[in-house]
């Protein structure tokens, strides 16, 4: 059997009523966290050049753009739009199977066929679900490999997360889905040297693009091989090469725990540099215990991250918002004078507030070469002597044994909608994401979502 | 300086006004040609497939050879899977692939809206070519040879390169389109064979014209998306596998439509046949005449291009794209080798499959000309005539395409989708490309001659 056609009938294994409820509550949360990041994400000022570029009027269609004033457009424009805004801050969610963002290329591409084929939640649940396996699963035997060389995953291996979820949405059989897998192999693409430019979240766009496209072109006939992936000139020694990826790794441990309990996904729960997490979570953590510190309390603060995570992090005097989001001691400072961090928190005007410039020149950052590479502490000397410590170890945000509550969730999620959906509109949009029943339409979320009344 | 900026750099460099007008022919045949090919495939099912009819709106710009009108995205989309559709498009050895399928889908939906004008369009064609090809240097055969689809993964450099020239890009946006390119080219050659081999060239096409058009607005791209060691030319050829400075010298000098040029496929079938076919044709033309009287026939070529399939007779449509004895009969019998006698009801034609049994095939010394073929003739009075054929005609410079070639074949092709009167009128217009006032004109003789 074809490596596609095995895969496929993996992927068709996973069935809603099958899944468990954990799967159900953390589906659900993905989709609201990746609406909320992709809400806040259409601030970028190239997501208005995507639309033109698209010529999005130039195609009536049934799916929501999200928060863009109730306008809709075709499905493939959808997935590009909404994947594109939904990594635009880097602030999805990720895995560390995948090396990766396993939500922002599969949600956009489920959301946009289910409004088109007035599907109900459940459907989308379980694409999703079989989607995010997909990816995850490919990675388990791609990576690091993959990873290193230079692909970016979250594109190269989230075109065929899209690409399965959107074969189940249109109820392919096994050979449909292998022709829509292997076709999206043809499709794959995304360079590590784009990052740190617009071009990375658009390579999220265009995988969600790809994947539904995939699925439509299978749909109407149009043939792929369903070797291309073990073929001599197929994925697999094409995007790794021989003797780098292992393929048993990826049909295997199907009828075990799903991928998305274990090792899970993680939701990133502060919009800056992931390497400073563990500090602002230690921090956090002293604030949680003695209250929002005044500046004029502390005599001095050390951080330590790990040196590789230092690297990139070390700006004790940030210029700008976007400084500031990679400065550990501007966001060691700003966690504990304010308690929190904001989206808001990044603009070059008021980025900078007295409180942090107060704390700022009190900061020493060092490094250090702990197995943990996530391993994080912040230690604060008090005027009158005393010292505060306490420390963390965020990886990649917060997973399954470190949850986010959903208290804390629908904080992260407000903060990125309220812009554009306002403070109520955003309350009750989580709310009525995570309340989805498997019976229940789409259309009242995405109806909330579109911001067609914020207008 | 970046490399996406030094190729920017050249290809903003070349001057137009000093194009080779022998150049420019080549140019012009090519897009003749490609468009002809696009008027083929524009009512194959693959076609039809890539149009999402209810998905792709609609738009200003003209779908060849179909009465759908799109968005300049999706227009570039389906003229790239249409021309390509049939592989019966041009190729180019330095791409080891079809360039035009990729360049002009990828600017006709900004020239038929931008007024651009028929020299600006072959220019920017002629600048895309060169660009494609000058990348293709610094990394092929090696590319190829791993099992990229160079049509689409190089192709893309010609299209976001010629976007950009009719988008009047400067520099620096020229160089982040080429950038952001680099992370959009995708195709594997394990796809061959399917429906998905077309689909890259339409997905290169649109991919090529997305890149210029979102740099043209201001998006950035990373500079060094090439040669970074997470680039381009490391994560597609790999260490030891590419090297730049080919693909930054010897710019224009001469032009790669000059040297080593682009081949143009005249008949439907296996290109290792085609000097066989120019020799029958030749004949058929010339000292033979009448095919009633031929007693037997022997064809010689190199032994790389007699290989199995090739010395089969033809039993299916399908096979016979690949049968010499078929080809070789149709054009002694026809003196045309053309898309209808593939059709399945044509391939029981008693004279063809008489001449069909007294064709021989004999391997040549391995000095013989690689794509050469001679052929030699003993009709029924004995007599016997003779043709060689060194290089097959079109295969580049050195064996420029007749015109009347061209015409023949266009007219074969085109004339699926258009009325005969709209056929030579497109054509005629195509071979005054260089004087047509604006591109429009092109895209609606065409699609008012759409049947």
């Amino acid at each position: 059997m074809s490596f596609a056609k095995h895969l496929s009938e993996c992927a068709l294994s996973i069935r809603l009523d099958t899944l468990p409820d954990a799967a159900l509550h953390i589906a659900r949360r993905a989709v609201a966290d990746t609406i909320g990041v992709a809400l806040a994400g259409r601030s970028v000022p190239y997501l208005t050049t995507l639309e033109a570029t698209l010529e999005i009027t130039s195609a009536v269609g049934e799916a929501t753009l999200w928060g863009a004033g109730g306008a809709k457009a075709s499905v493939l424009h959808a997935a590009m739009v909404n994947g594109t805004a939904a990594h635009a801050l880097d602030f999805d969610d990720c895995s560390t199977t995948m090396g990766g963002h396993p939500s922002a290329p599969i949600v956009p591409a489920v959301l946009a066929l289910s409004e088109q084929l007035d599907a109900s939640a459940g459907q989308a649940i379980e694409a999703y679900v079989t989607g995010v396996e997909v990816e995850t699963r490919l990675a388990r035997g791609l990576l690091p490999h993959h990873y290193e060389k230079g692909w970016h995953p979250t594109a190269t291996l989230g075109v065929f997360g899209a690409a399965a979820a959107s074969a189940r949405m249109l109820g392919f059989d096994a050979a449909a889905m292998a022709n829509t897998l292997a076709m999206a192999a043809s499709m794959a693409t995304g360079l590590k040297s784009n990052f740190g430019t617009p071009v990375k979240p658009i390579h999220v766009g265009q995988a969600a693009h790809n994947g539904v496209l995939a699925a439509l072109l299978t749909q109407q006939g149009m043939s792929a091989n369903p070797e291309a992936f073990e073929h001599n000139y197929g994925f697999f020694n094409l995007f790794n090469g021989a003797g780098t990826y292992d393929i048993q790794a990826i049909l295997t441990g199907w009828d075990g725990p799903l991928e998305l309990l274990d090792p899970g996904i993680a939701i990133k729960q502060h919009p800056c540099c992931g390497s400073a997490h563990s500090a602002i979570d230690a921090a956090l953590a002293l604030v949680s215990e003695h209250g929002i510190f005044a500046p004029e309390r502390i005599a001095s603060i050390a951080t330590q991250t790990h040196e590789r995570r230092l690297a990139h992090t070390n700006r004790p005097d940030p210029k700008s918002g976007l400084d500031a989001k990679f400065s550990v001691q501007f966001l060691t400072a700003k966690a504990l004078t304010a308690g929190r961090l904001r989206l808001g928190d990044f603009a070059d005007d008021s980025f900078l507030t007295p409180e942090c410039a107060a704390v700022l020149p009190k900061i020493t950052s060092t490094g250090h070469q702990k197995e943990d590479a996530y391993f994080g502490q912040v230690s604060v000397t008090l005027t009158d002597g005393t010292i505060l410590q306490a420390d963390a170890s965020t990886r990649f945000g917060r997973g399954p044994t470190n949850p986010m509550s959903d208290t804390e969730l629908k904080e992260k999620f407000t903060d990125c909608a309220a812009g554009t959906l306002g403070e109520q509109g955003a309350c009750a949009a989580f709310s009525a994401c995570l309340a989805l029943q498997p019976q229940d339409s789409l259309v009242d979320l995405l109806q909330r979502v579109s911001a067609k009344e914020a207008c | 300086m970046s490399l996406s900026f030094e190729l920017a750099t050249r290809a903003q460099a070349l001057d137009p006004e000093h194009f080779d007008p022998e150049a420019l022919g080549f140019a012009r045949v090519a897009i003749a040609d490609m468009i002809g090919c696009a008027l083929l495939g524009a009512q194959s099912q693959t076609t039809h497939s890539a149009l999402l009819t209810g998905v792709h709106g609609t738009g200003p710009c003209h779908v060849l050879g179909r009465h759908e009108r799109l968005s300049r995205l999706d227009a570039a989309f389906v003229n790239g899977v249409s021309g390509h559709a049939l592989d019966y498009d041009d190729t180019s050895k330095s791409l080891s692939g079809h360039p035009t399928v990729i360049i002009i889908p990828a600017i006709l939906p900004l020239a038929e809206t931008m007024g651009t004008t028929g020299r600006e369009l072959l220019d920017a064609y002629v600048i895309g070519v060169e660009a494609a090809t000058r990348f293709a240097r610094g990394v092929n055969f090696a590319h190829y040879e791993k099992g990229w689809h160079p049509t689409a993964t190089l192709g893309i450099f010609g299209a976001v390169v010629s976007a950009g020239i009719l988008l009047k890009l400067d520099t620096k946006k020229m160089a982040h389109a080429i950038s952001m390119a680099a992370s959009l080219a995708s195709g594997i050659k394990a796809n061959f064979g399917t429906d998905t081999k077309p689909l890259h060239a339409g997905l290169s096409a649109r991919n090529g014209l997305f890149a210029a058009l979102m740099a043209a607005d201001g998006v950035n791209a990373s500079p060094t998306a090439i040669e970074h060691p997470q680039g381009f030319l490391e994560v597609f050829n790999g260490k030891g596998h590419y090297e730049i400075e080919p693909m930054l010298t010897g710019w224009g000098a001469p032009l790669d439509l000059m040297s080593p040029g682009i081949s143009i496929k005249k008949y439907p079938c296996v290109y290792s046949v085609h000097a066989a076919i120019d020799a029958v044709i030749a004949l058929h033309n010339g000292p033979l005449g009448d095919s009633t009287q031929i007693a037997d026939v022997v064809v010689r070529m190199h032994p790389r291009r007699l290989l199995p399939h090739v010395r089969n007779p033809a039993t299916s449509a399908l096979n016979a794209k690949f049968s010499l004895p078929y080809a070789v009969a149709r054009g002694l019998v026809n003196g045309a080798v053309q898309l209808e006698h593939f059709e399945e009801s044509a391939l029981h034609d008693p004279e063809v499959t008489r001449v069909m049994e007294l064709i021989r095939m004999e391997e040549t010394d391995p000095e013989f000309s690689d794509y050469g073929a001679e052929v030699q003739v003993r009709l029924k009075n004995g007599s016997t005539v003779r043709a060689f054929v060194d290089v097959p005609l079109g295969r580049g410079p050195e064996s420029p395409l007749p015109q009347e070639m061209l015409e023949a074949k266009f007219r074969d092709c085109a004339s699926r989708s258009l009325s005969d009167a709209g056929t030579a009128e497109v054509f005629d217009m195509l071979m005054r490309l260089d004087s047509l006032p604006d591109v429009a004109q092109l895209t609606t003789t065409i699609a008012s001659a759409t049947l």
